[in-house]
């Protein structure tokens, strides 16, 4: 006989494994804008917490909480953007970068920092994209149910979002070690 | 094809995504749009963008976070217990330890009423009556072990 488990208890048994894939995420969203990434995921978690009786079971508990830390990431990025434009403030700046970066020795590479600074100059919305698709790995079909777009419309974005991405690396002198 | 569909398509291409036909239909579609020929030849060329999960490398999840999640699920007794431990376990064991030194600090007192003095020298009499008769018993042995001989 099967025991079906709460919401809650989904959560609690994955949430060891969860909360450095969904920071990831939210790190990758605020990448150069100065936001704590460490605060925005505790503060999605918490979100997720009040609002576990909306987790129906339908979708994946990972991609739940996703959709949450995105619509986080990007009201926080709007507010920002909101917030600087009252003040001498640019975007995005080189020295926030060194404030994201890990102290991994690996992470430190000029090619680690190259690949940072092009995704951070991406417009958020293809930055979006880019996020669930080449970081997370999330399938079409569930970028699709995230941001309500039909999946041809996500795929020719992905394309365009890969294009610029590859612009902005070439422009930077990014050469891939493979 | 449009350019959104044919965008589409080169996507399901570069992610080896489509049949020997829906190449070769892309191919063909692609010459009437030159500038999304060179989009799709310049992504073939260097096909491989880097792994930006490299770049992007995963973080353990700090510990107090964890339990601060866990206390507001509710599902971790000891997140719980030791979130509530500290308030109102610490004030009890302070009150007990209050009481209990201000008890032994107070003074010691006692009333005396009439039927405890009356009990403490009918209880002196019992003892002084009891020491006189092993005295005379000392003194006297023949006295008192002649009844026991007869």
């Amino acid at each position: 006989m099967s025991v079906q488990t709460s919401p809650q208890q989904q959560l609690d048994d994955q949430l060891e494994e969860l909360y450095p894939r969904i920071e990831r995420s939210v790190r990758a969203y605020t990448l150069g804008s100065g936001l704590d990434s460490q605060d925005l995921t505790q503060e999605v978690f918490l979100k997720a917490v009040r609002n576990i009786g909306s987790f129906g079971g339908d979708a994946a508990l990972y991609t739940w909480l996703f959709r949450i830390a995105r619509n986080t990431c990007i009201d926080a990025m709007r507010r920002l953007r909101t917030r600087r434009r009252y003040h001498t403030d640019t975007e995005m700046d080189e020295s926030r970068l060194d404030a994201d970066e890990d102290t991994d020795p690996v992470n430190s590479r000029e090619s680690v920092r190259m690949v940072q600074q092009a995704i951070a100059k991406l417009d958020l919305e293809y930055r979006d994209l880019i996020v669930m698709r080449e970081i997370e790995g999330l399938p079409v079909a569930d970028i699709a149910a995230i941001t309500g777009l039909k999946d041809g419309t996500v795929k020719s974005r992905l394309f365009r979002a890969r294009l610029m991405l590859k612009e902005l690396l070439t422009k930077a002198g990014y050469e891939h070690d493979t | 094809m449009t350019r959104e569909q044919l965008q589409a398509l080169m996507f399901d291409c570069l992610e080896h995504d489509c049949s020997p036909q829906q190449l070769q239909q892309l191919e063909q579609a692609l010459n009437a749009f030159p500038d999304l020929k060179a989009e799709w030849l310049a992504l073939q060329q260097d096909a491989a963008l880097p792994a930006l999960s490299e770049a992007f490398p995963l973080h353990a999840a700090p510990e107090e976070n964890i339990r601060e999640i866990r206390a507001a699920l509710g599902t971790d007794f000891t997140a719980v217990v030791i979130s509530w431990f500290p308030k109102y376990m610490a004030a009890a064991a302070a009150m007990m330890v209050v009481l209990a030194g201000a008890w032994l600090l107070s003074p010691q007192t006692f009333d005396f009423d009439e039927d405890h003095i009356t009990d403490w020298i009918y209880q002196q009499d019992e003892r002084q009556l009891f020491h006189q008769e092993q005295l005379l018993v000392s003194e006297f042995p023949f006295y008192f072990n002649q009844s026991d001989n007869d």
